[in-house]
């Protein structure tokens, strides 16, 4: 299901009108935790307020045990989150330019923007600083490359190099922000010399850390992901439809679905390799080979599809293989070529009817099957249905999945 | 913070945890009974390692390999009484999915070796048993008569594997299409192949 813009849920374009309202919600929570100002930001260094550091690592903790929630009941996909790349050394230089600048400015770059937002000069002149280093640091580009660039480790995660399940780091994680909440009260609190009656008289935040702490030990004490999700659909229907055949879409459909120009009511799937599907495929038909038929793009395709969806391959067994699957995956509204490509050839070009008999049915079908035989030995496909059917359209390699991007 | 705000706060992360055990108790009473993932059964449904090819079913047939498998035949009862292979046992395929019939064939130590009157039916079952964690299956290639007759004498490989999804005829000969389709691919502005750094930070 999520993340909603790579599956195709949200429409890209509508990206940046996202981006704009998670944009303003960011902003306000910024201002409201007091990261406008510089004296509040900086007590982080000297000790007296310790604000920045509940808020980050309330928001990462949050954040990480959603995501594994959502993981775990089967919304999120993760391996189409964005992981930001490591590069040490630009990291290690990053970090020491960005603390220098945090304590002597007194911002860091997203605070700086809620500063002067609410007016504080300091803030803006922290602005102007920051375009000129950027605009040095793209002038001087090439020179800073080496570094910038250097030691790249690839998309790193901790759980990953220590080997670890991720939903146990996360209780590592929510552990360790709960005791630095604890410690750094019992600093700040010295530090600021406060009276007891002001500690005692303070909300205790002990209900939300119990919740948090409580889902963390939940995700590591709960059982292996299950192995099917609410969507799948039972496979029991599926298999009373193959009894009776009620998934089939005949050859004599199909033929006058490629023959009929105007009324396009089947949506044709090769499920072939792809050398065979390049040498021959039927008009207007989309190559996804069976073993790649759960990607997601393909499934993106499949789900959004308002023509039939037939499935074929040479014979019958490989689209019925792929038919079953993609009906467990929940896709309804979808069937199967009765006898394959083989099968159609046979039906149209090499069997032989009686010319003369008496039965309505039967010459129906010989005059049906006479003039589709016809037409596609004559090339009729060339010249008529072809204007919209030549570009067979074939799903991009889609191995590395679309990521989001996101910073801080 | 003040105490009201405060009391929000307690109340929304305790409704949040909740909200996600009982959803989590709605999927599992809603998700279907499956026993293996669904990328897993199509890998398995298309590894040829699970297909028995007429060969190797006449040597089973023959040999005393018969001990570890244990064959099942999936098509009608008249069918099946009429002619059937010996040992084989009747299971019709619209009994597949009833209620027992799963506890009787797990209860099974040798291998189920599946047979019907279309390789896609037997294909079929063979997904619907591993989705349902039987996963000591294989099917036969071919339908039954093919079977038979291939015992019977024995054709040439070609005609073995025809039932394994080959292509019996040039269809370019029949279809006059393009003979190359022309690859189009579908641009998303999200689809890159390598990410690019992006920039940003806090």
């Amino acid at each position: 299901m999520g993340p909603l813009i790579p599956q195709g849920f949200i429409n890209p374009d509508l990206n940046l009108f996202f981006a704009f309202v998670i944009g303003l919600g960011f902003g306000y929570i910024l201002e409201q935790a007091g990261f406008g100002s510089s004296r509040k930001l900086a007590g982080l260094f000297y000790g007296y307020d310790f604000v920045v550091l509940r808020v980050f690592f309330t928001a990462a903790i949050t954040a990480t045990t959603g995501l594994l929630i959502f993981e775990y009941l089967g919304w999120l996909d993760f391996s189409q989150i964005y992981i930001h790349p490591t590069y040490v050394w630009s990291s290690i230089l990053g970090g020491f330019l960005m603390g220098l600048g945090f304590i002597t400015g007194g911002f860091c770059p997203g605070t700086s923007m809620v500063g002067a937002v609410i007016g504080k000069i300091d803030a803006m002149l922290f602005i102007v600083g920051m375009f000129i280093g950027i605009f040095l640091f793209g002038e001087f580009y090439n020179t800073f490359k080496p570094i910038y660039e250097g030691a790249f480790k690839g998309n790193l995660i901790v759980s990953d190099i220590f080997n670890i399940s991720r939903h146990f780091f996360a209780l590592i994680l929510i552990v360790f922000a709960i005791l630095a909440f604890y410690i750094t009260q019992k600093i700040e609190d010295r530090v600021n010399q406060l009276p007891h009656e002001t500690i005692n008289s303070r909300p205790n935040y002990l209900t939300p850390a119990l919740v948090i702490l409580g889902l963390g030990t939940l995700l590591v004490i709960l059982p292996e992901k299950p192995k099917a999700y609410w969507y799948e659909k039972p496979l029991e229907q599926s298999i009373a439809l193959l009894q009776h055949g009620e998934h089939y879409v005949s050859v004599d459909e199909a033929a006058y679905n490629l023959i009929n120009d105007q009324e396009k009511p089947y949506l044709f799937i090769d499920v072939r390799p792809e050398e065979e599907y390049k040498h021959f495929s039927l008009p207007d038909a989309i190559n996804i080979p069976a073993e790649r038929i759960l990607e997601h793009a393909s499934l993106r395709l499949l789900k959004n599809s308002d023509q039939k969806i037939v499935i074929f391959s040479n014979e019958e067994a490989l689209a019925t293989k792929v038919w079953l699957i993609l009906t467990r995956e929940g896709i309804s509204n979808i069937y199967v070529l009765e006898k394959g490509l083989n099968g159609m050839v046979e039906e149209i070009f090499l069997k032989e009817f009686p010319s003369q008999t008496n039965d309505y049915q039967a010459n129906f079908i010989r005059r049906f099957r006479t003039k589709a035989k016809n037409y596609f030995l004559s090339g009729g496909m060339l010249n008529s249905g072809v204007k919209k059917a030549l570009p067979a359209i074939q799903l991009k390699n889609d191995n590395t999945p679309a990521k989001i991007k996101g910073g801080c | 913070m003040k105490d009201h705000q405060l009391e929000m706060l307690k109340t929304f992360a305790v409704l949040s945890a909740v909200f996600f055990l009982i959803v989590l108790l709605i999927q599992w009473l809603v998700a279907p009974d499956y026993k293996t993932d669904i990328h897993q059964v199509l890998e398995e449904s298309l590894s040829e390692k699970n297909v028995v090819y007429p060969s190797e079913f006449a040597d089973i047939l023959k040999s005393s390999t018969t001990q570890q498998y244990i064959i099942i035949d999936l098509r009608r009862q008249d069918e099946f009484s009429r002619d059937s292979f010996p040992g084989s046992i009747n299971l019709p395929f619209e009994k597949l999915s009833e209620s027992g019939i799963l506890k009787q064939l797990k209860r099974y130590k040798k291998t189920i070796l599946l047979l019907s009157d279309s390789e896609a039916r037997s294909a079929a079952a063979f997904i619907f048993l591993q989705s349902k964690g039987i996963g000591n299956v294989r099917y036969v290639s071919n339908d039954y008569l093919f079977v038979k007759n291939y015992i019977s004498e024995p054709t040439d490989q070609e005609l073995v594997t025809y039932g394994n999804d080959k292509a019996r005829y040039d269809f370019t000969q029949f279809f006059k299409v393009p003979v190359t389709p022309i690859p189009v691919k579908i641009q998303t502005p999200l689809l890159e192949d390598k990410p690019s750094r992006p920039k940003g930070g806090c």
